[in-house]
């Protein structure tokens, strides 16, 4: 009798292992680098969530990581099916992790250097002796950032990364720090009152913002999960979407776009390499 | 005193009503307010926990979506230190339980809780287990499942009902010595009342007052207070008639008793005189007269014998009165009866001028049991009274037997019928009244005392028998009796009859102690003992008729029995004591004595006599009774 249980108890337990594991299997991990706060990226991607559910059919989430390191980490650990990210790191996953680059958005990724209006930094050589802020040392703005410094000398510049890519303004404006850097289409998300006391003392050229890249396991969909993403920028949703993002729509990667990431690109192997 | 079961008092039943009232509603109140709190706290839990998990998952949303679980493991541990929750686990989509704070890892989380059911923890501690879907902007990320801590809301509610039931036993208690002291308070009065009643139950007629007052229950024992006096002053006044009835009644006893002293008295005191009269003008007429004096004595004989009749109706009439006349039940012939009633009246009757006869019918019995002399004596009156109110015509006797259901009765109407001068209506009640004659001149005109018809009506009532009349003024009375014998076979033993010249031969050998105080009695008894050949010695006293008794043998005795010296009783007790101490045959001792009342009778008979004799005595009389004991 107790026998009998305990086998029915087994099969039952292996039943729900087998169980969870397909669900595992059939989950959709669309990957975003923390490029703002986690709640803000879920609440963004939501709609590209749902009309992927429905485009293939399994449950897909959105999720994000600590860090843009992490985030790269776990992009190489092959933990996303789709990993949306900066160009910089994009090319790292092309690269060492076979990722196959998507989409990207057509409105052009620059990033600003962000200083408060009523403060005393003017200029580039105002900055000399105070502290800045970056995001994770391996995102594209802060790496950016890093170039800009040394282009203009700025060798004594503290550096300090925070996390929540929407607080670095608010530090700024609190005069915590003398300038942040991020991202335009981040500046461009801040209330309006944020935007008019803030000033943008440098911006960069266009760059591969954010790529989606696809891992080589959904190789099989990939025109499929590339036609499906057009899909969603020509829904509803999806426009709605665009217009609040201001990302205008998808586009497909230029060629030789990613490769112009890799010095950016060998920057981030070596930080992840040096975690 | 007594023990009153409560359910008997009215205090009892309202304090038992009271306290079970206040029971059920205590019992109400407790539960209630259970049940409100335990409501209150699980509303509270519940909210509690629908308060905690928009914060848990506000708090692990973003390192949910960043896969950070070590922030997500400090936020639980840090929510977990917050008093009232038991355990919090975080499991992703995949069902992977990714952190968890107060429960073990490996093993498995208990099922949800659809409702806070405290009640149902047995032996675990209290903890409703909730589990929460984490979603963020739809999309889901996980469970959240936390239990909270119950064992405050089981402790609360432990604590009020033992306070509840502590409170609500000590309000009871409170409450059934209050409602006690009020009931005593109130019914004290009743309680006292009962005390009251009960003791006049017991038979103390006049209990103390009981309290009075203007309210209900003063009312009632006001009004108990005068009951109890009216049955006092009742109890006092039956008293006191009781006594003055028993003093009259003793008083009444007193006075019959002395007047029945008197008529013994005044009996014997004329009987014996009389004794001497009739005796000596007995003995007179049986010796040579002269036509005349042979006359005046028979005047003389006749007016004692009327004389006679009269006492003798007196002393009737008083043992009756007294209730002292007791009837025999002997067999008897019911025509030799009749037939010597109507003989006695025949000469008279026929010596008026009028015919009197009996007749009867068939059916009459030949013998009955009763008391003949009293028959025979009812018959005499009635038949007396007939020939003394009838000029002419004729005085008839008619016997007729009854039905009745019982055949040994034999119940038999007399009925004598006269041609008299009549009785008007409204003087037929008073007949029987006595001393009462229908005309006042009657008793002038035809004489009498007015006691016979009484007598008659007194006899037939002892008798319980019925007396009725009816009569026409000059056209004559009709006496009717009705009396019930029982019927027998037996015939009555025949008397011996003999007259005082039978008795001549047979005696002369006899001995015959006559014991008599009184010189003329002496004479006439010894002579006409002397004369019907009895041999006749004298004693002068009770004394003397011991001392001849035990000198001398005689056949019999005759004694008197108001003696000096000694009287005739304690003389009969000493003579049948010698012939006892001697085994002496009993020598005949009969009783000849003025004392004619019943009582003396009995005394006689229980001093050792054998017959009685009352003076005066007709010649016959004597020789018949002498003759029975010879």
């Amino acid at each position: 009798m107790i026998i009998s249980r305990l086998i029915q108890s087994l099969i039952l337990m292996l039943c729900l292992q087998m169980g969870t594991a397909n669900a595992a299997d059939t989950i959709f991990h669309l990957g975003v680098a923390p490029h703002t706060s986690a709640r803000v990226i879920l609440e963004m991607y939501q709609p590209l969530r749902l009309y992927l559910e429905k485009a293939l059919g399994q449950t897909v989430i959105v999720e994000t990581a600590p860090d843009f390191t992490e985030f790269g980490r776990r992009a190489l650990n092959q933990e996303y099916d789709i990993a949306i990210t900066t160009g910089h790191q994009a090319r790292l996953y092309q690269v060492d992790a076979a990722y196959l680059p998507l989409i990207t958005y057509k409105a052009d990724f620059k990033a600003v250097a962000l200083v408060a209006k009523k403060s005393r930094y003017h200029k580039p050589a105002d900055l000399q002796g105070s502290t800045v802020l970056g995001l994770s040392p391996s995102s594209l703005v802060t790496l950016w950032g890093l170039h800009w410094l040394q282009k203009n000398n700025l060798n004594n510049v503290t550096v300090k990364y925070v996390s929540a890519a929407d607080s670095v303004s608010h530090q700024v404006l609190a005069g915590e720090a003398s300038l942040a850097f991020t991202s335009l289409a981040n500046y461009q998300k801040l209330p309006q009152e944020q935007q008019d006391a803030l000033k943008i003392l440098a911006e960069s050229e266009p760059m591969a913002g954010r790529v989606y890249m696809l891992n080589k396991r959904q190789a099989s969909q990939q025109a499929k999960i590339e036609q499906a993403l057009f899909a969603f920028a020509e829904t509803e949703e999806g426009k709605k979407y665009f217009t609040q993002t201001r990302l205008d729509g998808y586009r497909k990667l230029r060629p030789r776009e990613l490769e112009a990431m890799e010095p950016y690109a060998a920057e981030t192997r070596l930080l992840l390499k040096a975690k | 005193m007594k023990f009153v079961s409560p359910l008997r008092s009215i205090r009892g039943r309202l304090l038992i009503v009271a306290v079970l009232v206040e029971a059920v509603m205590l019992t109400a109140l407790v539960a209630n307010s259970l049940r409100l709190l335990t409501s209150h706290m699980e509303t509270q839990a519940h909210s509690h926990a629908e308060q905690i998990a928009p914060v848990l998952l506000a708090a692990i949303v973003a390192p949910l979506a960043q896969r950070d679980y070590a922030t997500v493991q400090a936020v639980l541990d840090e929510s977990r230190a917050v008093k009232g929750i038991e355990y919090l686990v975080i499991t992703d989509t995949s069902g992977h339980r990714q952190a968890a704070s107060g429960w073990p890892n490996n093993q498995p989380l208990p099922s949800a809780d659809r409702h806070i059911a405290h009640f149902d923890f047995d032996t675990q501690q209290p903890r409703h287990d909730v589990k929460v879907p984490i979603t963020a902007f739809g999309q889901p990320m996980g469970e959240l499942q936390f239990g909270l801590d119950l064992s405050q809301i089981i402790a609360a509610n432990n604590d009020l009902f033992k306070q509840g039931i502590l409170i609500a036993l000590i309000e009871i208690i409170l409450s059934a010595c209050l409602m006690s002291l009020l009931g005593y308070f109130l019914t004290r009065h009743l309680s006292a009342l009962t005390q009251a009643s009960e003791a006049v139950a017991s038979g103390n007629l006049t209990p103390p007052p009981v309290a009075e007052g203007n309210d209900d229950i003063g009312q009632l024992g006001a009004a108990f207070n005068a009951m109890s006096r009216t049955i006092a002053e009742r109890i006092e006044e039956l008293t006191l008639a009781r006594d003055e009835a028993k003093r009259l009644a003793q008083a009444a006893e007193a006075g019959a008793r002395a007047k029945t002293s008197f008529l013994a008295t005044m009996s014997h005191e004329i009987r014996t005189p009389m004794n001497g009269i009739l005796g000596m003008t007995d003995l007179t007429l049986d010796t040579e007269l002269t036509a005349e004096q042979r006359e005046y004595l028979n005047w003389v004989k006749i007016s004692g014998e009327s004389l006679l009749k009269i006492l003798n109706d007196i002393l009737d009439f008083s043992k009756i009165d007294a209730g002292h006349l007791n009837l025999e039940h002997i067999p008897f012939q019911l025509s030799e009866v009749i037939n010597s009633v109507v003989g006695i009246y025949s000469v008279e009757a026929s010596n008026h001028g009028l015919s009197l006869t009996w007749q009867a019918d068939n059916a009459l019995p030949a013998y009955v049991r009763g008391d003949p002399v009293r028959l025979r004596q009812i018959l005499s009156n009635l038949i007396s009274n007939a020939v003394k109110f009838t000029k002419n015509g004729s005085i008839r006797i008619k016997v007729s037997r009854q039905e009745t259901p019982n055949p040994q009765i034999a119940s038999l109407l007399f009925s004598i019928i006269d041609t008299g001068i009549g009785i008007s209506d409204d003087k037929l009640e008073l007949i029987f009244t006595p001393f009462v004659q229908a005309e006042s001149y009657t008793t002038r005109k035809y004489g009498g005392t007015g006691l016979g018809l009484s007598i008659v009506k007194n006899l037939v009532d002892l008798m319980g028998g019925h007396l009725s009349v009816e009569s026409r003024i000059g056209e004559g009375t009709t006496f009717h009796v009705k009396l019930d014998f029982e019927e027998t076979a037996t015939p009555a033993p025949k008397q011996k009859l003999s007259s005082p010249l039978s008795t001549v031969n047979h005696a002369e050998q006899k001995q015959v102690l006559l014991v008599e105080d009184t010189p003329v009695n002496q004479q006439v008894a010894q002579r006409l003992l002397s004369k019907n050949g009895f041999a006749v010695s004298v004693a002068e006293n009770g004394k003397r008729a011991v001392e001849m008794n035990q000198d001398q043998v005689f056949d019999l005795i005759l004694m008197d029995v108001q003696m000096p010296v000694m009287n005739g009783l304690e003389a009969t007790r000493l003579i049948r004591q010698h012939e006892l101490e001697h085994g002496l045959p009993r020598i005949p001792i009969i009783a000849m004595t003025a004392n004619a009342m019943a009582s003396d009778r009995d005394e006689c008979l229980k001093a050792g006599m054998n017959d009685f004799i009352a003076k005066p005595f007709r010649a016959d009389e004597m020789l018949d009774t002498i003759d029975r004991h010879l």
